[in-house]
């Protein structure tokens, strides 16, 4: 049976599926969709970060290098930057540049030692305060900065996109051994705040270190250089430090990790994504700067404390 | 207000009641049509710089509801509603047995289809988007677009046909 264009049967269905779908008025909230937004890109970074760990990530233990990030620096006293300073130029060699140009002094290293000096460094990151200054590339972008305790692998993150300034506390722990996330953020934008709670699916083994952390954890780091395909890509200064480059081949484009010299920290991480142009996804860059801190009190309580600014209002998470 | 959220508002308010009679259409029932046009925008507003600069804004938000739908036709083992009557609405008229028991026949029809099928009707006739636009939001050709119709109104036909003979 052949329905021509604009012939009487067509013209029956288009008003027939007309009055089927006409009633129900649907009146769309900006302020929700923003905040589910704003979780769900938190929520997917976390996730996705979870699924690469698995239950080795989780048994190891320790957050590492931030995929996302809050900042936090805003209550940062100047006895912490120069802290952090110090704790910056260590092993930092032959810092000409802060451009980041390509270049420095090349030196002969392999992948297989620069990996094991790796590895061996992520052994000692719960000594310090982690904050990752992360940047994202291309629709929605974002600016955030994510400081993390590894010890407890609570975050304080401080999130920048284009409608304002927000500020989120996250914490993980078990109940009856299934995987809880709380969320508190406190959103500038309205002046609000809210408190969010959610549970994995089903129980896990091992410790939540780093479980739902928007970091990528130390098991994490550890897994990318064992999975192979590495090459050395070059020497350049980076925040004064003499690092290394290791690229490798990712999904749908790269992954690129920048670890100092000297201390063989990470410094940089770079994940690119580039989406298939025809869907509804997006190309993403994810360049993440990590900062490595010593563990003041002040740092500690702006990691591990809720502090909501006077004057907001506490509502629902959104639904 | 930002300069997006004001543009991003301005657009939602135009595209999302026909999102919404779409989705409904896509899985026949409201709350669920609420849920996905609902995800469907919180994606949008992820990817609005992006969606901003398309052709068609509208086009590729449908897409993103298409995909939503696909998702949640997997997850729910491809159920179908049955025996459902009208939710939340009344005629504005009268209206006669017949026409009623017809529209919930065609309902259910639309809701056997398989999803791309289906998807494929709700652009075209309820959307009255052109085979070129359909093609598009599905991101299949214009061949695909009229084979998919037209075993999707071959399939409505013969269910039609049926309901109307037990009349």
């Amino acid at each position: 049976m052949n329905f021509p264009t604009s012939s009487p049967e067509e013209t029956q269905l288009s008003d027939d599926l007309r009055q089927l779908a006409a009633g129900e008025a649907f009146t769309p909230d900006l302020a929700v969709i923003r905040q589910r937004a704003r979780q769900r890109r938190r929520r997917g970074l976390a996730l996705r970060g979870t699924a690469v760990a698995g239950v080795a990530a989780l048994a190891a233990g320790g957050v590492f290098v931030g995929v996302h990030g809050p900042g936090g620096t805003a209550g940062r006293t100047a006895a912490d930057k120069t802290a952090a300073s110090r704790v910056g130029a260590v092993g930092a060699r032959g810092a000409a540049s802060s451009t980041g140009a390509t270049g420095g002094a090349p030196t002969a290293v392999t992948v297989a030692y620069v990996t094991a000096r790796v590895k061996s460094a992520l052994g000692n990151v719960d000594k310090y305060i982690v904050q990752d200054d992360q940047v994202q590339t291309g629709p929605g972008g974002n600016s955030d900065v994510i400081v993390t305790d590894p010890r407890t692998s609570n975050a304080y993150e401080v999130l920048h996109d284009s409608s304002g300034e927000s500020l989120a506390w996250l914490s993980t722990y078990l109940v009856n051994r299934a995987l809880t996330w709380k969320d508190v953020e406190a959103d500038y934008s309205t002046h609000t705040w809210f408190v969010d709670v959610f549970h994995a699916a089903g129980p896990i083994q091992g410790s939540t270190a780093g479980a739902t952390s928007t970091v990528m954890t130390p098991a994490e780091i550890k897994g990318l250089l064992d999975a192979g395909r590495l090459t050395i890509i070059g020497h350049k200064v980076i925040d004064g430090h003499s690092t290394i480059g290791l690229r490798q081949p990712w999904a749908r484009g790269y992954r690129e990790l920048w670890v100092d010299s000297t201390t063989f920290l990470p410094v940089r991480l770079i994940t690119a994504d580039f989406a298939d142009q025809k869907g509804p996804l997006q190309n993403v860059m994810l360049i993440d700067n990590e900062t490595w801190l010593p563990r003041t009190q002040s740092l500690l309580d702006e990691v591990n404390r809720v502090h909501i600014p006077a004057g907001f209002t506490q509502v629902a998470p959104p639904q | 207000m930002s300069d997006r959220d004001e543009e991003f508002g301005a657009f939602i308010r135009s595209c999302a009641p026909p999102l919404h009679q779409a989705a409904y259409l896509l899985c026949g029932d409201w709350h669920l049509a609420h849920d996905l046009v609902q995800d469907t925008l919180v994606k949008a507003y992820q990817h609005w710089p992006r969606i901003r600069r398309a052709d068609s804004p509208d086009a590729y938000v449908r897409a993103i509801l298409l995909n939503e739908a696909r998702g949640r036709w997997r997850r729910r083992g491809r159920t179908v509603p049955v025996a459902r009557f009208p939710e939340g609405r009344e005629p504005a008229v009268p209206d006669q047995t017949d026409e009623i028991t017809r529209r919930d026949g065609l309902l259910q029809a639309l809701l056997a289809l398989p999803l791309r099928q289906r998807a494929t009707i709700i652009l075209r006739y309820l959307e009255g988007m052109s085979e070129r636009e359909t093609a598009a939001a599905l991101g299949c050709s214009e061949g695909t677009v009229k084979s998919q119709s037209a075993r999707a109104l071959g399939t409505l036909r013969t269910f039609l046909d049926r309901t109307e003979s037990t009349l």
